[in-house]
């Protein structure tokens, strides 16, 4: 099952009611604003998505597409079996916050843990008690995140007599308090080595989620033990059937850009490989990954870009394009040819275009 | 040069039979494989034309092209046209309008219209059951409006008159032969050279907005739009100007004409010939009133001769790229590549975007200039099938292929001649028409040298097929005695035979064959169209 929802609706604890109406009012705003400013943007479109695995729920947002917002729910995925090896049975929501940070910068995952009673959307009365593990990342951890969900599944009661009101330190929550046990006690579980389920789990193949309305890509992927197995999605392949010739393996993906027959995958901000349906190995029929592809000059935050399919191979890739570029904001024009593996790394310094807002990335 | 060979899209199989041939012999098999598959993608694309009806009031319009032009929608623009002159001259029967764009730029084709009184079902197809409607069919590269107005104008007024002279009226076309019940061409030619009625002009000063397509999204309000009115492209956005209450529609500029019209957000980008265009960019206003101020004209230099559509996307919030091949290049790989990018803030057009970045590949770039491609490129021929003798000399050898064990044996048929049967043969046209005409047939197609290689049907599909053919001739219903029968003399390889074709003097066409119709060969499989049994329906 899968619900998009307007926006957050984690805080209903029923003790703390007036406090939380203030909050969500304020968050509403929030919400309302930023969903004004993102109705056109393509790249920058702050989301948030929920899917349901059994009787875990996964709630992803995010700011910029990255591929990090599709992970939470391969975690959720790998949750839910988690939770079934546990015998768990109750109703777990891992509620995902995908933060906007520097392209250097190392921030540590904030996790909160607590055991409440809270609403889902779609849930009638005042909601069930749920597990409920929060966290806001730069990149989202496999193995921390399933090692939350063992500790708190072992620890419910202690947790439930141990959470307090916190000030929270997700950038989302705007310094307001959350329900959550402390800090220590989440690193201390963190320190611990994971258990047996967990390293039998990580062995576990889960392909690309697919969202709401989307179709099944030419190319996807499959991750497992953190590591992800790209191949070309073939027409007659079984759902789930993942014994597939695989083309490339990488440590990360930051990005998979999907532009129907063309596909651009990223594994940092400022790398990329190419593939493309009608460009394979005549011999072995296998499609051709291109040279990995390191953008020069990436800039300080990752704003998004906007890629487009210029030809019936050849892309184009705009960086710091889309709503949350402010105004004056350099832009930045890349052109891929795929037929000659060529990147340009500024088209508007290759062909002289002198405009006020390009062109100022001198490389 | 050798090695290129001009191909025309759809039509260039109309002369691939001689032309062709000549080619594939020097022709390495290797290629001539991947010619094939090539020619096989050129076909599928060229055939999946879309086709749109929408209704205004009694009026149906319904529109049809091979390629996303702006010409498809202005079908639409010509059916409000036409809703509103009925009303003018309070005529509430059902009307029909069917346009088909032909989308290439041909200087001696004029646009070729049918009109005709007679009943057709959903599809535009004639029809024995429901209500008369007048019918007005256009097929040209740009449609005519006043045109369409007067000849709608002209058959309220002149309803018995039409039905008593309209027949089937055959006009050679860049997309086969166009055969419809129609008065003749005089008559339709005289209709269009008159001056406009007084309804007519103040109908050419009605506002249309650019129409929507089904399924296509509302557009929000304030987005660069246009409306036509008395001939001219009126390209406006709806916001209130600076010092001004109230919003209106404000006008960027107004053209004569518009080819394409692109909404690639923020920008819109308006071609108003192949060649030329505007970019209207939000960002570049006018900066006491706010309005938008339009790019320059840009152009492009050495456009294709035939225009299949261009891709064209927003690259950037500013700038834009514009892709198409040309028509022209090596048989078995892709046509040359032209990629140009046009830049808003600088309002600049770079012509050609591998040559910049020294982008060096067969397929994108050739040693030959985009002039001299150009130059090589070949419009369609336009082949007159309006005769039974036309479509019968068009007829060109085609190879039949024998398999003998593993080997598979190539043979060449070859129509010789034709003349009419004189008593002497052993057949006559009374063969052809009543119980008889069955064992007729078979009996011709039991002493075909090498009917086993021809491709018939077999089964129930064959069984079906062949009691249309039938069905046509036992029941065709023209004037009396102008039923002749042909026999033709074929050869394959040097082995000499008879079959026989039935002509119509009346309709001038054939409407049996024996052979033709089961040979599959581009340029015959186009010369066959003009005599398909799918015009049968339109002499009765």
């Amino acid at each position: 099952m899968l619900f998009a929802v307007p926006f957050d609706m984690t805080n209903g604890h029923c003790s703390i009611n007036a406090h939380y109406k203030t909050i969500m009012m304020k968050r509403l705003i929030f919400y309302i604003l930023l969903g004004l400013t993102s109705i056109h943007a393509s790249a920058h479109t702050g989301v948030g998505i929920t899917q349901d695995y059994d009787n875990v729920r996964v709630h992803s947002y995010r700011e910029t597409n990255r591929e990090d917002y599709r992970k939470a729910f391969i975690i959720g995925q790998l949750a839910s079996k988690l939770a079934k090896e546990l015998h768990y049975t109750d109703p777990i929501f891992l509620d995902c916050w995908l933060g906007l940070l520097p392209i250097d910068s190392v921030a540590s995952t904030d996790y909160q843990i607590s055991v409440q009673h809270h609403k889902y959307w779609n849930e009638e009365g005042d909601g069930s008690e749920k597990l409920i593990i929060r966290q806001q990342a730069k990149n989202y951890d496999v193995i921390e995140t399933l090692k939350l969900v063992e500790y708190a599944i072992k620890n419910k009661k202690s947790i439930q007599k141990q959470q307090q009101l916190l000030k929270s330190t997700f950038f989302y929550d705007r310094g307001n308090e959350k329900l959550s046990i402390s800090n220590d006690l989440i690193q201390k579980a963190l320190q611990q080595p994971h258990g047996e389920e967990i390293e039998v789990l990580l062995q576990t193949r889960i392909e690309r989620p697919l969202l709401y309305d989307e179709r099944k890509p030419n190319f996807t992927y499959y991750w497992q033990n953190n590591e992800y197995f790209i191949f070309r999605n073939q027409w007659n392949r079984q759902e789930n059937d993942l014994d597939v010739s695989v083309l490339l393996t990488l440590p990360h993906i930051h990005h998979f850009e999907d532009l129907g027959l063309l596909f651009l995958v990223f594994d940092t901000p400022a790398s990329f490989y190419y593939l493309n349906v009608n460009h394979y190995d005549k011999e072995t029929r296998l499609n051709k990954v291109s040279a990995r592809h390191v953008i020069e000059n990436i800039g300080k935050m990752d704003l998004g870009f906007k890629a487009q399919s210029i030809t019936h191979g050849d892309v184009s890739i705009c960086i710091n394009e889309g709503m949350l570029r402010r105004t004056g904001d350099p832009m930045r024009l890349m052109l891929y040819f795929y037929e000659t593996d060529t990147l340009v790394q500024d088209a508007y310094a290759a062909l002289e275009i002198n405009a006020a807002n390009t062109h100022q990335y001198i490389l | 040069m050798s090695k290129f060979v001009a191909l025309k899209p759809e039509t260039y199989y109309l002369t691939l039979g001689r032309q062709l041939q000549t080619h594939l012999k020097q022709m390495a098999m290797k290629q001539f494989i991947i010619f094939i598959l090539f020619f096989i993608s050129t076909l599928s694309s060229a055939f999946s034309r879309a086709i749109q009806t929408q209704d205004y009031g009694n009026v149906r319009v319904s529109s049809a092209s091979n390629y996303d032009f702006e010409e498809f929608r202005k079908a639409f623009i010509i059916g409000q046209l036409a809703k509103k002159l009925l009303d003018e001259l309070q005529y509430t029967d059902s009307v029909y309008l069917d346009f088909y764009h032909n989308h290439y730029e041909i200087d001696d084709l004029p646009p070729i219209f049918h009109l005709s009184i007679q009943r057709i079902n959903s599809r535009g197809r004639n029809s024995t059951s429901g209500d008369e409607k007048i019918v007005i069919r256009q097929y040209a590269y740009q449609y005519d409006f006043e045109g369409t107005l007067k000849l709608l104008e002209y058959a309220i007024k002149s309803k018995v008159q039409i039905k008593q002279q309209q027949t089937v009226k055959r006009n050679p076309s860049a997309h086969g032969t166009r055969s419809f019940l129609s008065i003749n061409d005089k008559v339709i030619q005289d209709v269009l050279h008159k001056p406009s009625s007084e309804m007519i002009q103040t109908t050419m000063q009605t506002r249309v907005d650019r129409p929507i397509l089904a399924k296509e999204p509302p557009r929000p309000s304030g987005s660069v739009n246009y409306y036509w009115q008395d001939n001219d492209y009126h390209i406006f956005h709806n916001t209130r100007l600076r010092g001004e209450q109230e919003k209106k529609d404000v006008i960027t500029m107004t053209l004569p004409h518009i080819y394409t019209f692109h909404t690639l957000y923020p920008m819109t980008v308006v071609f108003d010939s192949p060649a030329s265009f505007y970019v209207v960019n939000p960002r570049r206003r006018d900066k006491e009133t706010g309005a938008y101020i339009p790019s320059s004209k840009q152009t492009i230099e050495y456009p294709s001769k035939i225009d299949r559509g261009k891709k064209i996307e927003a690259i950037s919030s500013n700038d834009i790229s514009i892709f198409f091949r040309y028509s022209y290049g090596v048989i078995g790989t892709p046509f040359p590549a032209r990629l140009l990018l046009y830049f808003s803030e600088t309002d600049t057009l770079i012509q050609d975007a591998y040559a910049s970045h020294n982008i060096k590949s067969d397929t994108l770039r050739s040693s030959v200039s985009h002039a001299e491609i150009r130059e090589m490129e070949e419009k369609p021929t336009i082949h007159d099938f309006t005769t039974w003798k036309k479509q019968l000399d068009f007829i060109v050898p085609t190879r039949l292929y024998k398999r003998i064990g593993k080997e598979r044996k190539q043979q060449e048929l070859s129509l010789v001649s034709y003349a009419e049967v004189n008593e002497n043969d052993s057949l006559s046209i009374q063969d052809f028409q009543g119980e008889k005409v069955i064992e007729t047939i078979a009996g011709i197609q039991k002493n075909i040298p090498g009917y086993h290689t021809l491709r018939i049907p077999s089964g129930q599909r064959g069984e079906a097929f062949l009691q249309k053919k039938v069905d046509i001739l036992r029941h065709y219903q023209g004037p009396e005695n102008d039923l002749k029968l042909l026999k033709l003399t074929w050869a394959l390889d040097d082995q000499q035979f008879h079959t026989y074709a039935v002509i119509s003097e009346f309709h001038d066409s054939v409407i049996y064959d024996d052979i033709i119709s089961y040979v599959h060969n581009p340029a015959i499989n186009v010369v066959r169209g003009s005599f398909r049994y799918d015009e049968w329906p339109l002499f009765n």
